[in-house]
């Protein structure tokens, strides 16, 4: 009987994301008088693994293996439930990013066990085991029985605090026997920006709109992203007319993100690009229209052009860096 | 009797090929599909006098506008002289109208001016041609072929305008030398007699022969280019208004099959045990050259290529690739390219080309934003939002294809019952704390 | 190859939620729709049909929902689809429906199968998932391309940073995300008029036990008002940003 939590790591080092959720795992272990074990797959150096443990932590395991360098939605599944099944895991926590995504369901089928998907919050009881969750894109929020007796939750990104300790923990590194048939995806090529800060990453993030009126307007957002250390996104329409790249793009069918500030800069606020930042903490609109539906939203609102409010925030912004 | 046996027998080769030429031009009218019944005569034939005869359109350019009012009321008048030579040489008279007295003396000198205003004119616009650009002649619909078509025209009214003088002149000179009464009078031909005094009446005689045989000569080769060149519009351009579409402009023309499939999906309960819809539907707006109107296929004919409709559509103007003259040109060149195929392989004919992406893009279409203005300047009443419009609904309703933004607009109207994103419920919102006094 | 591009009906995206008691979706008034994940998934289905003419055989959809979503898979089969499959219950939760769509895939040996990411009324991101492991197929999630090369399928996953292509053989199940489709297909006329003679394949439903249950709804707290910093005062608001908000 224990609480399992997969942390993922990238290029063999964790994130602000996987110590989010083992502080959840953690804490959910407490809730059920119990322990955390957590499991990470790839190369990761033993002092990265320690950190986990001041999170929350008291077991972890890393399994190394070569088949498993990619993402394999079948091969992970069948490593990971074969780990919990090992561990007597009753609760097994992911989080709702790609990965979590790609796992989560196929481990539920596998080990009969409900899913909780992108929880922002500690179940609100242990019998029955009910969880809390968004739905219709942000528009109500929905508590959920989960039924069976193994539950899988999903971490909603940016929604729990993290809670350090200094706990060190046990580390366990297996060599996993995998059956290599289990792994059909072929990886041909991989296209990838290293050490860039990721939109989904990014505490802070400044997004441009339509209102910008063009690509060449877009100099100040890059300067405030840069000032605050935080990441640029950008509209639909913006990418669609390749002002910015699409990677960029926010929203329903974008990147959904959840930073800690957003700032919508010439955004009237169209439902499908809410739905993509509603889970942020705080937003911040800038637009030239005092009726837009950006600032239904938005916590904090500034009326005027962006081309001359923007100048002033990048001084603003300048002048607190340097005192 | 010779001269009128020639004549006659050149008339006859005339004839047939203008007949072989109709005879083509009809075919390729069945080919079309039914416009709109024709009725309002007298409406329409004002709208005739005002527009065609009138020129009213073409006075929206004042002075080179004047300049082709004088080219064509000259035609007109000198129409009847080219009808009174038509029947000199089968009947072997002479200025056979000369009967008429005063009232020919006047058509003849009018005619005698014309010939050397509409020599000016054309000298003008040649040179214009020559030494001036032009914007409206220009754009990448304009080929050479275009510009040595409209060469073409004006060498040969030109031409047709000296050999004029000449004949009459000639004419002019020899009743002085002979001392014989003329019929007709010639304030302009009158001039050039000092050309002919040095010489005796035979020569004289003998230079009217030439310039007479030329002239009526020009008029049939004249008479059968005209087909086939962009002055087409000598001999449609008074039909096509006479034909012109008499709703608004702007007006949809409404598509029954469409209301009936409006109607079926009204009454669910209907419309599932309705036939099969794709089964004898007739296509949805315009794909290909069989798909336009006799009236589309009429307007391709009537135009000049004038270019005064693309000169002031708007999208033209701010650098789309929309140019409504191409578009008509293009159906006139699709009927010659895929018509006479499909006459003698049959109406299925496909040469896995349609008008529809190879000869009009997709992009003119979707930049047209149906202002009208078009059709407000095109001197001969041609009407191409009409085509540009059905060519999307081909798109819209057979294909399924439009612009990202306009497809958003469909959804939206689909799902929220307004252009926007925004929540039907939504609708009245702006009605709410509005102070309405009411009188009782 | 046969694709089945599983869809689900929704809530269109600016319908005003809201519920009737605390349990159930106030449906009144509410305009249904494909999910739009799902709609990009078989406008994608439909344009690799036209473009392999030969090596696409069709394109089916199936949905797992009681009668009432007739309309949506008309509207799906007015977009292009051939033919479409209703699993006729209600969708109890993602594993419930997932277990039908199985049966629907070992019906009829479908080749790739295609689900969209989430749908937005729940937001769940399982169904495609699930539906994988219960067929024991190969999956791959956050599919932002599918191509076919050379007769065989590619597909570009998005991984943090960047992207990846990928080869498998079918049968798998694709679970497809942005990018996918450039825009969604509308309806064309003749469409609709064809979808009118295309047949929906009534199916019941196999006896599974949901996993999991809504018990009731919230709406989401109300949102204070927007606080409005003049325009000439930057330095106020970075001030906020900074010491109250603490985001700075």
């Amino acid at each position: 009987m224990s609480v399992l939590v997969y942390t993922e790591n990238w290029e063999g080092k964790f994130k602000k994301l996987s110590y989010e959720l083992v502080s959840y795992a953690a804490a959910m272990a407490e809730m059920l008088n119990t322990s955390l074990t957590a499991l990470s797959i790839g190369e990761v150096d033993s002092a990265e693994l320690e950190s986990l443990g001041r999170f929350g932590a008291s077991k972890i395991v890393s399994i190394e293996n070569e088949k498993l360098k990619n993402l394999d939605n079948q091969a992970y599944t069948a490593v990971i439930a074969d780990m919990a099944k090992k561990l007597g895991a009753r609760v097994i926590i992911l989080a709702n990013n790609n990965t979590g995504k790609a796992v989560a369901p196929r481990l539920s089928v596998k080990l009969k066990a409900g899913v909780g998907a992108g929880v922002s919050r500690l179940p609100s009881s242990l019998e029955p085991f009910t969880v809390y969750k968004r739905v219709y894109s942000g528009n109500a929020y929905a508590h959920i029985v989960i039924k069976t007796e193994v539950r899988i939750l999903t971490l909603a990104q940016n929604s729990f605090d993290i809670a350090e300790g200094d706990n060190k923990p046990e580390i366990e590194k297996l060599s996993y026997d995998l059956d290599p048939a289990l792994v059909k995806t072929e990886v041909r090529d991989v296209n990838k920006q290293s050490g860039k800060l990721l939109l989904t990453d990014a505490e802070i993030v400044v997004s441009g709109g339509r209102g910008m009126r063009s690509p060449d307007n877009w100099a100040p957002i890059v300067e405030l992203a840069d000032l605050l250390g935080g990441a640029t996104a950008c509209s639909r329409p913006v990418s669609d007319e390749g002002w910015r790249p699409h990677e960029e793009h926010t929203g329903q069918t974008g990147k959904i993100i959840a930073p800690d500030l957003y700032i919508a800069v010439g955004i009237s606020g169209a439902t499908q690009h809410i739905a993509g930042v509603s889970a942020s903490k705080c937003i911040v609109a800038i637009n030239t229209d005092k009726d837009a539906p950006v600032f239904d939203v938005a916590k904090y609102g500034m009326v005027g052009d962006a081309m001359k409010v923007l100048p002033g925030l990048i001084e603003a912004v300048k002048n607190v860096k340097s005192a | 009797m010779q001269k009128q046996i020639i004549f006659a027998l050149v008339l006859l080769a005339t004839l047939g090929v203008f007949a072989y030429t109709a005879l083509r031009l009809l075919r390729f009218f069945k080919l079309t599909r039914p416009a709109f019944p024709v009725r309002d005569t007298g409406r329409r034939l004002a709208l005739t006098m005002k527009v065609a005869f009138g020129q009213s359109k073409i006075f929206r350019m004042p002075l080179i506008g004047f300049l082709h009012a004088l080219v064509f009321w000259g035609f007109c008048v000198i129409l009847i002289g080219s009808l009174e030579m038509l029947i000199d040489g089968l009947a072997g008279t002479e200025r056979v109208l000369k009967f008429l007295g005063v009232v020919y003396d006047v058509i003849i000198a009018s005619g005698d001016i014309f010939s050397l205003l509409v020599t000016i004119s054309v000298i003008v616009f040649m040179a214009r041609r020559l030494f001036f650009h032009v914007r409206r002649f220009e754009g990448y619909e304009m080929k050479r072929a275009s510009h040595i078509d409209a060469s073409i025209a004006l060498t040969l009214i030109l031409l047709l305008m000296i050999s004029l003088l000449g004949l009459n002149s000639a004419y002019y000179a020899l009743a002085i030398k002979e001392g014989q009464k003329m019929a007709g009078v010639f304030p302009v031909s009158s001039l050039f007699y000092g050309l002919y005094a040095p010489f005796g009446p035979a020569t004289i005689h003998a230079w009217h022969e030439i310039f007479w045989w030329s002239h009526i000569v020009l008029i049939f080769i004249f008479a059968n280019i005209l087909p086939y060149s962009k002055h087409f519009h000598v001999f449609m351009s008074i039909p096509n208004v006479y034909l012109s579409r008499l709703w608004p402009a702007g007006k949809l023309v409404n598509m029954d099959n469409i209301t009936r499939e409006v109607r079926l999906m009204m009454n669910p309960e209907t419309a599932f045990s309705a036939a099969p819809g794709n089964a004898e539907v007739d296509r949805f707006g315009i794909k290909d050259i069989e798909d336009v109107t006799w009236k589309n296929y009429l307007d391709s004919l009537s135009c000049t290529q004038c270019g005064r409709c693309t000169a002031v559509c708007p999208a033209n103007i701010t650098g789309k690739k929309l140019s409504p003259r191409k578009i008509i040109m293009d159906v006139r060149a699709r009927m010659n390219d895929k018509g006479p195929e499909m006459i003698k392989q049959g109406k299925e004919f496909d040469d896995a080309k349609s008008l529809l992406r190879d000869y009009v893009s997709l992009e003119e279409l979707w930049a047209c934003t149906t202002c009208n203005a078009c059709v407000e300047e095109c001197p001969v009443n041609i009407n191409h939002p009409e085509l540009i419009i059905d060519m999307r609904r081909y798109l819209v309703m057979e294909e399924g294809q439009a612009p990202g933004e306009i497809k958003t607009v469909f959804n939206n109207i689909e799902n929220n019952g307004a252009p926007w994103q925004y929540s039907s419920e939504d609708r009245m919102l702006w009605a709410e704390n509005i102070e309405m006094a009411i009188d009782e | 190859m046969k694709i089945l591009v599983c869809i689900s009906n929704v809530p269109d995206t600016t319908t005003r939620i809201r519920f009737t008691g605390s349990k159930k979706l106030d449906t009144a008034g509410i305009q249904w729709v494909i999910n739009p994940w799902d709609e990009l998934s078989l406008t994608r289905a439909l344009e690799l049909k036209d473009a392999n003419p030969g090596l696409v055989e069709s394109v089916t959809v199936a949905h797992v929902g009681p009668v009432s979503s007739e309309p949506t898979i008309r509207k799906a089969l007015a977009i292009g689809a051939d033919s479409a499959i209703r699993v006729n219950s209600d969708a109890h939760d993602a594993y419930f429906v997932a277990a039908q769509l199985a049966e629907v895939v070992k019906a009829d040996n479908f080749d790739l199968i295609l689900c969209g990411i989430e749908s937005s009324d729940f937001n769940g991101s399982t169904v495609g998932g699930m539906l994988a492991e219960f067929l024991q197929y190969p999956s791959v999630s956050a599919v932002s391309g599918i191509n076919i090369e050379n007769g065989n399928l590619s597909l570009t996953r998005e991984i943090d940073g960047g992207k990846e292509l990928l080869s498998l053989a079918v049968p798998f199940v694709a679970i497809v995300q942005k990018g996918i489709a450039k825009e969604p297909r509308i309806a064309a006329m003749r469409g609709i008029m064809m979808a009118r003679s295309k047949p929906i394949k009534l199916v019941e439903p196999v006896m599974t036990e949901p996993l999991t249950e809504i018990v009731s709804y919230e709406m989401p707290p109300e949102k204070e008002a927007c606080r409005f910093i003049d325009a000439d005062k930057p330095g106020e608001l970075i001030d906020i940003l900074q010491n109250v908000e603490k985001v700075i």
